[in-house]
């Protein structure tokens, strides 16, 4: 009947581990605990491949893998099921994003007065970006990379809020999505040199302290390097729970000291040198190329800092200390392997990209199976994402019963509730949805900062669950997502008028009007994959019946606003 | 210790969802009994500075400005000229203010502007000296994620249950038990969803958007009446039922806030066309129709981010101080027309203050204790509260040797200061700040 309290104990010791046991314990004593409580509702582990795919799941696994079940998709893995559809995206070939031209940072002096129109808008917002993940989202073969790429987006982040021009978004935006099936080892390492990255965490033109000058090297990538990208900021066990020393105390991951060794391993890089220019300490802007250690006429890294270093400390730890007068790339390289190897990653990383993907409280049980994942993909190779997204996806925690758990699902983030809506019925779109977004907590390339567009720890009020995406859901923007289902159903967004914009294709459902059982069932099955509960559907069915049957078009908008706004559908389970 | 808001939560889940959501709203008390008097009506006010405002250059020494000088170097120094030179009679020492401060130096001038002096996080007073032994500190000092939580939460212990509300929250949850509190959420955010505004049984309310799509017509009313429906449903899965309860309560009350000001009077007082001063003009309006709400106790929450000047600080903070002194002094004046100066207490919180030292960047690095300012007709202003550090690197209020200060004010402290004059009885400090009884004093001063 639930997932059990035990389990769900388990899973949240990260947060707060003594409360949820005592209450456990209350409510034995008082009897209202589930006899059944400490069953878990998965089933056994065994390939999800070898078994017949039902057609429900085959939806879920879409929510899941890409921006929406579009009915093409959704016979695509019927017929090829999940393991070899995920192969074939493994594949695919990127949609990518557009590189406009490096303008001048002064905006005025990039688009002068008598400039065409729309010279601010493509030039120095992110206009150019939203579109196109709009469009590749909605249209893109690439479905799984470019949902994997949103969940990298999301956490490690760079933001046109600072970055300002599309120019120097874009090229970090087709990294990640390029490396999304890579190895994390050379992410990490790509994403640390990528320029957009430098500007944005001001790793790029960072010093080494030359006495007698009073300054520090900055410590703003150092820390979120580790506090963000790999580690976080206490140690954890392998199933992602926070380890405790005998105080009860989180045992930090690292100290202050840490922080400040990184900042001095991250000194001396600077933007590539253009071409035919001479190197300088800090180069003039450069975002097509990663940054480069700065070497003076003699060939020295003379704005590394030459210090010895102590990093992270671990069981076997790699590069626990680099020794002094190292050369500034071999830091750098024995500095992200210490990082790598850190028994953190596999769990931190793992259990977030559970949660943009799958659910918002995965068990500990499943954050270990991705964690071994993350370790070994089978052929000993550490980092390897295939093998991490394969994980993730087939789980027996994604696939099979434990949908039906009490604390099972995540809110679906802005930009995938207008997505999947589109796709599931087949909408023609311009991309210009980026303001629908936005209306709803998410400006799409405009992260408020590096903490991304909703903090990934954020609890849920009143309840012990995590739920990321509800760290937007205010009382605002819970309105302002149903407003923009009324927009979609009974009208289209942008001008009426014009042939642009993005409009649903409801002639299915129309089509079944005529029997408003069998439209609310049509709905059920797309969107809800059958877990309408009956009371749902008489409302639903109310509110059809108070439309003539004269109006087929109107039943159906009816039907469909009110499944697409109900928070049945709005939390993808 | 078990809280209440577990306790509830697990009846939801023990007893069913439905129970859970018609026990708990989204807000506090929507059919309340009704209220007449608003006569004692107080609000707070908060205004976070998201990323860590660096307070090293809002407020500088003036008596031993060599000292800031020789530190701070050509990157990050503020010239002596420049300062906007105040008194603080408590620290027997002149000031400066930073030079984009013009209308907080005059409020402050005219006593209702106080400064609060290396206030910060803190698990119990500790020294340098203990600090670098090992001693009490707050879990993940120097992250801003964990530093916001626990300045909003009073909570510096990440495994410590009470930290999933914040001290806002908790002081509206104290008081909205009392007889006479309002029927209308008493937490309003202009700003997100901050831990700050989050209370057992209450979460703010964020104007703005309402219901759109229903005209008249049985079809409609149909439509509106099987959204309602469906919002009141038990889906057996505590999203769901979540975001039912938080929609079904968001439609409500921007409802009653609707109809409120469409009677609200036209504020006079001109605010400046920035984000931070329409947010506390938003503010300004909701207090305007107080009476209308029936209500007499108001949290408001805003927020300016932009503050984490890991580089080019000193135009950032330029800006930055010229957007805040702006809508603050608009804000006050606001209050002023509506005659309600002597009943709003505005105040700042943020993340953390910055190194001392500059860093390569032209900027400067996380840090801990900071300044703050308190703003209000009840302030009594024109001087500091708590103590100044020492500006030494290396020296007795620093944590490292960079410049990050050891708070001397715990935000229990500030907090608590503010929750008594806001109507928190002296026996239910400890429910909101639990660590209150591990510091000096319960109650600041800064207010009358």
């Amino acid at each position: 009947m639930s997932r059990s309290l035990e389990d769900r104990n388990e899973g949240e010791v990260s947060t707060r581990p003594w409360g949820r046991v005592v209450f456990w314990v209350l409510l034995s004593a008082l009897g209202l605990a589930s006899p059944g409580g400490a069953q878990v509702l998965t089933e056994p582990v065994q390939p999800a491949a070898s078994r017949a795919v039902s057609e429900a799941d085959v939806i879920r696994f879409l929510e899941q893998a890409t921006f929406g079940p579009a009915a093409s998709e959704v016979s695509r893995v019927k017929e090829a099921g999940f393991a070899a559809w995920l192969d074939q995206q493994f594949d695919s070939r990127v949609s990518s994003y557009p590189v406009p031209a490096l303008f001048p940072a002064d905006q005025n002096a990039g688009c002068p007065s008598g400039s065409d129109a729309n010279c601010l808008r493509d030039h120095y917002t992110m206009y150019p970006l939203q579109v196109a993940f709009f469009l590749n989202g909605l249209r893109g073969e690439d479905q799984l990379r470019q949902r994997v790429a949103l969940a990298l987006h999301e956490i490690f982040v760079v933001s046109g809020v600072k970055l300002r021009q599309p120019a120097i978004m874009a090229p970090y935006q087709n990294l990640l999505l390029d490396q999304a099936f890579g190895n994390y080892r050379t992410l990490l390492e790509n994403i640390t040199l990528n320029p957009s990255m430098g500007a944005y965490l001001d790793m790029v033109n960072n010093d080494a302290p030359i006495p007698p000058a009073n300054v520090s090297p900055n410590e703003n990538y150092a820390r979120e390097i580790l506090q963000l990208f790999s580690i976080g900021v206490n140690m954890l066990n392998p199933d992602g729970t926070v380890q405790t020393d005998s105080q009860g105390e989180p045992v930090p991951a690292y100290t202050q000291d840490t922080i400040k060794a990184f900042a001095h391993v991250f000194t001396g890089f600077t933007y590539a040198t253009l071409p035919g220019a001479k190197a300088r300490k800090h180069n003039p802007p450069n975002f097509q190329q990663p940054m480069a250690l700065y070497r003076d006429a003699s060939g020295r890294d003379s704005n590394h800092d030459k210090g010895a270093k102590r990093l992270l400390s671990y069981p076997g730890a790699v590069h626990a200390t680099l020794a002094a007068h190292q050369d500034g790339n071999t830091d750098l390289t024995q500095a992200l392997d210490n990082i790598f190897h850190h028994p953190n990653v596999g769990p931190f990383i793992g259990k977030q990209l559970i949660q943009h993907l799958v659910t918002s409280n995965p068990t500990p049980a499943y954050v270990a199976r991705v964690t071994k994942a993350f370790e070994n993909n089978g052929s000993g190779v550490r980092g390897d994402l295939r093998a991490v997204i394969s994980a993730i996806l087939l789980d027996s925690e994604a696939r099979g019963r434990a949908k039906s758990s009490p604390g099972y699902g995540r809110l679906r983030e802005p930009v995938l509730f207008i997505t999947n809506l589109c796709r599931a019925f087949n909408a023609s779109s311009d991309g210009l949805l980026a303001n629908q977004a936005a209306s709803m907590g998410q400006n799409i390339m405009n992260s408020p900062t590096v903490f991304n567009y909703y903090p990934h720890e954020y609890e849920v009020p009143d309840t012990d669950l995590e739920g990321p995406e509800f760290g937007i859901l205010t009382s605002t923007t819970a309105q302002a997502r149903i407003n923009f289902v009324n927009t979609l159903a009974f009208s289209k967004i942008g001008a009426a008028a014009s042939d642009s914009g993005t409009a649903l294709d409801l002639s299915g459902l129309s089509a079944l009007a005529g029997n408003p059982s069998a439209l609310v069932a049509e709905l059920d099955r797309v969107l809800l994959h059958g877990t309408m509960p009956a009371a749902m559907t008489r409302s639903i069915l109310d509110a059809v019946n108070a439309v003539p049957a004269t109006n087929p078009l109107r039943r159906a908008q009816t039907a469909l606003y009110l499944v697409a706004s109900s928070p049945q559908y709005q939390v993808a389970r | 210790m078990k809280t209440r808001r577990q306790f509830l939560s697990g009846l939801g889940r023990g007893l069913g969802a439905a129970t859970l959501l018609s026990s708990v709203g989204w807000f506090p008390r929507l059919e309340a009994a009704d209220l007449s008097a608003t006569s004692d009506y107080r609000a707070l006010v908060c205004l976070f500075l998201h990323g860590g405002n660096d307070a090293n250059n809002m407020i500088v020494p003036h008596d031993d400005y060599a000292t800031y000088q020789k530190v701070r170097g050509s990157a990050l120094n503020l010239a002596k000229d420049s300062l906007l030179k105040i008194n603080a009679p408590s620290q027997r020492a002149a000031f400066g203010l930073h030079p984009a401060l013009a209308e907080l130096r005059d409020l402050y001038a005219e006593g209702k502007l106080a400064v609060l002096a290396n206030t910060g996080t803190l698990s119990a007073p500790v020294t340098r000296a203990e600090y670098l032994a090992g001693g009490e500190r707050p879990d993940s000092l120097f992250s801003h994620s964990d530093q916001q939580a626990e300045w909003q939460s009073g909570v510096v212990k990440r495994l410590d249950a009470r930290g999933q509300t914040g001290w806002g929250g908790r002081t509206a949850d104290a008081l909205a038990e009392e007889p006479g509190s309002g029927a209308f959420p008493m937490q309003i955010s202009a700003s997100g969803l901050p831990l700050f505004m989050t209370g057992v049984s209450a979460q703010p309310l964020v104007p703005g958007t309402a219901l759109q799509g229903f005209g008249s017509g049985t079809a409609n009313q149909a439509r509106y009446a099987a959204l309602r429906k469906i919002l009141t449903l038990d889906a057996g899965n505590e999203l769901i039922n979540a975001q039912s309860a938080l929609t079904a309560s968001a439609i409500d009350a921007t409802n009653t806030l609707a109809a409120a000001l469409s009677g609200a009077p036209t504020l006079e007082t001109e605010f400046p066309n920035t984000a931070i001063a329409r947010q506390l003009k938003g503010i300004a309006s909701i207090m305007s129709v107080r009476s209308a709400l029936k209500t007499n106790r108001q949290i408001f929450f805003a927020s300016l981010g932009g503050f984490d000047t890991h580089t080019a600080q000193l135009n950032t903070q330029q800006n930055l101080f010229t957007q805040v002194s702006r809508a603050l002094a608009a804000f006050f004046a606001a209050t002023v027309e509506l005659g309600i100066q002597n009943s709003v207490t505005t105040f700042t919180l943020s993340d953390f203050a910055r190194t001392f030292q500059p860093n390569a960047g032209g900027g400067s690095d996380h840090g801990w204790g900071s300044h703050h300012f308190v703003l209000g007709g009840s302030v009594k202003g024109g001087d500091f509260y708590g103590t100044f550090p020492l500006l030494a690197l290396g020296g007795p209020d620093d944590a490292t040797s960079e410049g990050r200060w050891i708070p001397t004010t715990s935000v229990d402290q500030y907090g608590a200061t503010l929750a008594q004059w806001f109507g928190l009885d002296a026996k239910s400090l400890p429910s909101v700040f639990p660590n209150i009884s591990r510091f000096g004093s319960s109650n600041l001063g800064f207010l009358v």
